[in-house]
């Protein structure tokens, strides 16, 4: 769930659009190398955006018997790295506001952060500390995308309760709950993005091991 | 499909064959005016322009644009309902409280502001997305100089888009067909996984195919397509400039005058 256009008050707008410029930049730097080295690395991305866009429209099956979607973010830098996901994340974000009306243009900078940078970053670091700590791609992927999909929620959250402090409690109050209403009922759908990470793992390891050991996911095959 | 509404919106709009430039002023300035100008008059103006507009002379179907407001409406719901919810000391001019949590009419009045500033804002946006497909907006990006490798990666994941779309629904038609939805949960969840994992490579196979295609036509660096020649509309700018400032007039007319509710930001 992105924050919606004319949300956030227009300096926090401004700031968040500041502090993505980095990672955006540092991400289309990326995509613009690997383009010139590999100009066929170009319609690869374009694929990995494109599949990032309608994994998060495809529908998990939940215990409770309603539905909902994951982000992809978290397999996007396990299979992507983190910057190129920055990049990628701003062109899906871009056509979720333009094709779907989900987010927003001055809210765009705010969703990159959160979904874009946070999400995918915090993802990857948990799936490298834990291949380094010999864990299975299974438990790898499971914490990467959970903690992808918990972690951009959070900071969705963070971004609220900055916008909106509590007029009693101030931050940590509105922090409370915002975190309540878009964290905390956001455990269950993460827990089942990590279940779903690992049989899609499990799944490629089978399928397209070969590509997967191009995007330096695994040097061997994934027994998940 | 959802995205295809949208986009076929966008195609089918009288306004495609109006510059990009043109529309991105008025939508972006209504964008705007929606951010920065109080919740009464200003985004009740806002939204009632971008409805106008959209009904009038953008010719856009309001059923396609009330199915593409439900999403963002749910984010908007839910956030206002969070700020109209205070948590801790019950305020002196509370209406209800229970425990910590508390209504007054502070916060009542902050969250319909709030609620007041994102559905004029989503109106406004809306109207832009359902007149402008998106290969113009990325087109207009060249303009700007914005790297060639940038633009051609978010063209090509545009194109790519629709057939990955229509590949997972062929994939989860194909599922349902062998009574994947009557499975146990475990199978489904297998179905999901598998229905996620086909995608990817079949969008990684179909993209190896376009490149194959692309490099036997030539093209090899820059994808660059011949825009299409539009000319700049000066009835269209000055619409767009008459609606905007007369939106403004009335809202610095109600701030001077007392009347104008919620905040100016």
């Amino acid at each position: 769930m992105h924050i919606a256009e004319g949300f956030l008050p227009p300096l926090q707008c401004a700031l968040w659009y500041a502090a993505s410029a980095p990672f955006i930049i540092h991400g289309a730097r990326a995509v613009v190398t690997e383009s010139r080295k590999n100009p066929e690395n170009r319609l690869l991305l374009a694929a990995a955006g494109a599949f990032t866009f309608v994994l998060s429209a495809i529908k998990l099956p939940s215990v409770t018997g309603s539905s909902s979607h994951p982000t992809g973010t978290g397999l996007g830098a396990v299979l992507f790295k983190p910057p190129v996901m920055a990049f990628l994340s701003t062109i899906v974000l871009l056509f979720q506001a333009l094709l779907l009306a989900h987010g927003g243009i001055t809210t765009l900078g705010a969703n990159v952060f959160s979904m874009g940078i946070v999400g995918p970053w915090a993802g990857y670091g948990v799936w490298v500390l834990a291949r380094r700590l010999g864990a299975s791609p299974a438990v790898g992927i499971f914490g990467a995308m959970f903690v992808a999909d918990l972690s951009t929620y959070c900071m969705t959250s963070v971004q609220l309760a900055i916008a909106y402090p509590d007029l009693s409690s101030g931050f940590v109050g509105a922090l409370v709950k915002f975190l309540g209403v878009f964290a905390l009922t956001q455990i269950p759908l993460a827990i089942a993005e990590g279940l779903l990470g690992v049989l899609v793992l499990r799944y490629l390891g089978r399928i397209a091991r070969p590509e997967l050991l191009r995007l330096g996911v695994t040097k061997d095959a994934v027994h998940a | 499909m959802h995205v295809i509404a949208v986009d076929d919106a966008a195609w089918d709009s009288p306004w495609r064959s109006v510059r990009v430039g043109e529309k991105a002023l008025l939508a972006l300035g209504l964008v705007l005016t929606a951010l920065l100008t109080p919740a009464w008059p200003g985004c009740v103006l806002v939204a009632l322009a971008s409805l106008g507009l959209a009904a009038g002379p953008a010719r856009i179907d309001l059923r396609v644009l009330g199915v593409s407001i439900a999403a963002p409406m749910a984010f908007l719901v839910i956030g206002s309902a969070s700020v109209a919810l205070t948590v801790g000391d019950t305020v002196p001019d509370a209406w209800w409280s229970w425990g910590p949590l508390s209504l007054s009419a502070a916060s009542v009045g902050r969250a319909a502001d709030l609620f007041a500033h994102g559905v004029a804002g989503t109106l406004a946006l809306l109207m832009l997305a359902m007149t402008t497909p998106m290969v113009d907006v990325l087109t207009s990006l060249r303009r700007f100089r914005v790297p060639d490798a940038l633009i051609d990666v978010a063209s090509l994941t545009y194109r790519l888009l629709f057939v990955v779309a229509d590949t997972a629904l062929g994939i989860r038609a194909a599922q349902q067909a062998r009574l994947g939805d009557a499975a146990p949960a475990r199978r489904r969840w297998a179905n999901t996984a598998s229905g996620a994992g086909a995608l990817l490579v079949r969008a990684w196979d179909r993209a190896r195919r376009l490149e194959d295609g692309l490099a036997l036509r030539g093209f090899e660096n820059v994808l660059t397509t011949l825009p299409a020649r539009r000319d700049a509309s000066v009835r269209f700018v000055a619409g767009s400039l008459v609606v905007l400032t007369a939106i403004w007039a009335v809202c610095l007319m109600a701030i001077t005058s007392g009347w104008a509710r919620g905040w100016a930001r």
